[in-house]
């Protein structure tokens, strides 16, 4: 299962691939990473239909926002699934990111075995 | 003499009285008992009578100043005598006015003396002089009257003077109290836009910390597996598995150690924005700082009320190398700027809606011997006929207690103790670009 990290923070690449190093390894999960919204809709842009599922996304980032890449996400590829993970938690992101089809939202410091259950659950599915 | 002459005599002498003092005597009868080349001294220095006409005059003005005085007068003869061949005489008297000002009585002691010439049958004044004694007796030269004169003065001059020193001292604690309100209020501007920065920190701050704990905890996890590994025997050991693991452990405690000393950089920079104004001027690298500061603004901003999206372009050119700055004072004028960017702009998106994409671009350029600082924002702009007022303290288009109005001036202030230029160009609906040019001499 292809899952997409967007961050503008690089050092979150090694975390998580360190974090999934087992799923990694044994081929349940391959991780790809964007730094900006729009490398990301790029990344997304060069296989059609993409063969990722998941995509998880910070909000704030300088250029295009988490929210404005989930908006343009679900227009272009409503299939993929997003959730948000930022900093700033407050009920307006949250209900921002909810109403544009967000499938989750998690805050950092992100809580590594909810997103591992998250991820396995999704493997799971498909 | 017989008695007629003497009766004569006596009735010049009466109407000279009554033509000085009377307001109804008849002045075109003066001729009859005042000689034409009459010569007289009055007691006021102007008073210098050379003949009739002056005379005539002196008594007109008399009589317009006395208007609404009420005048009355008595006189005391001291001295007569009659000159041999009974042709001429002379009088002197103390003639004492007391003049009604309003409700007060005021006496005015003159002494008078007048010379009388018989001619065609006539007597006539010839000559007259009215003087009043100074305040002062037994002083013929007037020693003791031109020291209490001095002594007066002296008094006046003093009195004068502790007025002005009180005024002084008065001004002087006014203008302290006016340096006090104009320090706190820097303070509190100081105060305010840490205040906006508080939660962009916190973001800086927490990201860093965040790396930290996770890193640190995942080489936590690994070193176990790599004692897991080591347990086993050495026929089943993986030693390609324990060198990747000893690498990502290297790796992470250089990556600790980053995050570490990133975020005590950002709280160095937050005591060094929030302490008293002691920065000192010292060569920075001012790529580093527009690039801290503005990344600072940007997240206090998303993390306060209303936040925009915003692309922010930097374009820091690389070789105006080491710029001689008080980096404290000048990271507030970087989040000045950037910060009223984002306000502009997010007024603009209230007013054009979501199809505007708010940018900000921040560019340093390398000039001889100086260096040009630019933050342009895609904002709504700034009209004419404000754009000069912009320095002004306390001067704001923001609502309510949104703006102190001292952001821009204090800005202001500190790129002119940089020894440097603020430009504003702007084009309403297009840009707003405030250009900044600092000296440097490149060592």
């Amino acid at each position: 299962m292809k899952i997409l990290f967007v961050d503008d923070e690089r050092d979150v690449e090694d975390l998580f691939r360190q974090k999934f190093r087992k799923e990694i390894k044994s081929g349940e999960i391959e991780l790809a990473f964007a730094f900006s919204g729009k490398e990301a809709l790029n990344v997304l842009g060069d296989e059609n239909p993409p063969k990722f599922v998941y995509v998880f996304s910070d909000i704030n980032m300088p250029g295009m926002s988490g929210l404005e890449l989930l908006d343009e996400i679900k227009t272009r590829f409503p299939e993929i699934q997003v959730s948000m993970i930022s900093a700033y938690g407050d009920s307006e992101n949250y209900d921002r990111a909810m109403n544009s089809g967000a499938r989750g939202f998690f805050t950092k410091p992100v809580d590594f075995e909810r997103l591992k259950s998250e991820i396995a659950e999704m493997v799971k599915k498909q | 003499m017989d008695a007629q002459k003497e009766q004569a005599l006596l009735d010049t002498l009466r109407r000279v009285f009554d033509a000085t003092i009377k307001d109804d005597f008849p002045l075109e009868t003066l001729e009859e008992f005042v000689s034409e080349v009459v010569m007289g001294f009055g007691s006021t220095a102007d008073e210098r009578i050379l003949d009739l006409a002056g005379f005539r005059k002196l008594m007109e003005i008399q009589r317009e100043q006395s208007l609404g005085m009420n005048l009355r007068f008595e006189t005391k003869p001291i001295f007569k005598k009659i000159f041999a061949q009974e042709n001429a005489a002379i009088f002197t008297h103390d003639f004492i006015i007391t003049l009604t000002i309003g409700e007060t009585e005021n006496v005015l002691p003159l002494r008078f003396s007048s010379v009388f010439e018989f001619n065609d049958e006539r007597w006539k004044l010839i000559h007259w002089h009215g003087s009043q004694g100074v305040d002062s007796e037994g002083d013929t030269w007037h020693r003791n009257e031109l020291i209490k004169k001095n002594v007066a003065l002296q008094k006046l001059v003093d009195e004068k003077t502790s007025d002005l020193h009180r005024k002084n001292a008065e001004l002087e604690s006014a203008i302290q109290t006016l340096k006090e309100t104009q320090q706190q209020l820097i303070q509190q501007e100081k105060l305010a836009s840490l205040g906006q920065l508080t939660a962009g920190i916190a973001h800086e701050i927490k990201n860093p910390l965040n790396f930290v704990n996770n890193f640190s905890e995942l080489s936590q996890d690994f070193i176990s597996e790599i004692e897991e590994e080591l347990s086993k025997p050495v026929d089943k050991l993986d030693v390609g598995n324990i060198l990747e693991l000893l690498e990502d452990v290297k790796s992470n405690l250089g990556k600790i150690r980053h995050h570490g000393s990133r975020a005590d950089s950002i709280v160095k920079s937050m005591l060094m924005h929030s302490r008293g104004g002691t920065g000192i001027m010292e060569p920075t690298d001012l790529n580093a700082l527009i690039e801290e500061y503005s990344n600072l603004a940007f997240h206090g901003m998303r993390a306060n009320k209303n936040p925009i999206n915003v692309e922010i372009k930097l374009d820091l050119d690389p070789t105006i190398g080491l710029v001689s700055l008080n980096s404290e004072d000048f990271s507030r004028v970087i989040l000045n700027l950037t910060k009223n960017a984002f306000d502009a702009m997010r007024d603009k998106i209230s007013m054009v809606g979501s199809d505007y994409k708010a940018k900000l671009e921040i560019r340093t350029k390398h000039l001889p011997n100086r260096v040009l600082i630019e933050v342009e924002d895609n904002g709504p702009g700034i009209p004419e006929e404000i754009r000069d007022k912009l320095l002004l303290p306390f001067f704001t288009t923001k609502k309510g207690t949104e703006g102190t109005g001292l952001g821009l001036s204090i800005t202001h202030d500190i790129i002119k103790s940089h020894l440097g230029t603020l430009e504003i160009e702007s084009s309403v609906g297009e840009f707003t670009r405030f250009t900044l040019v600092l000296p440097n001499t490149k060592t």
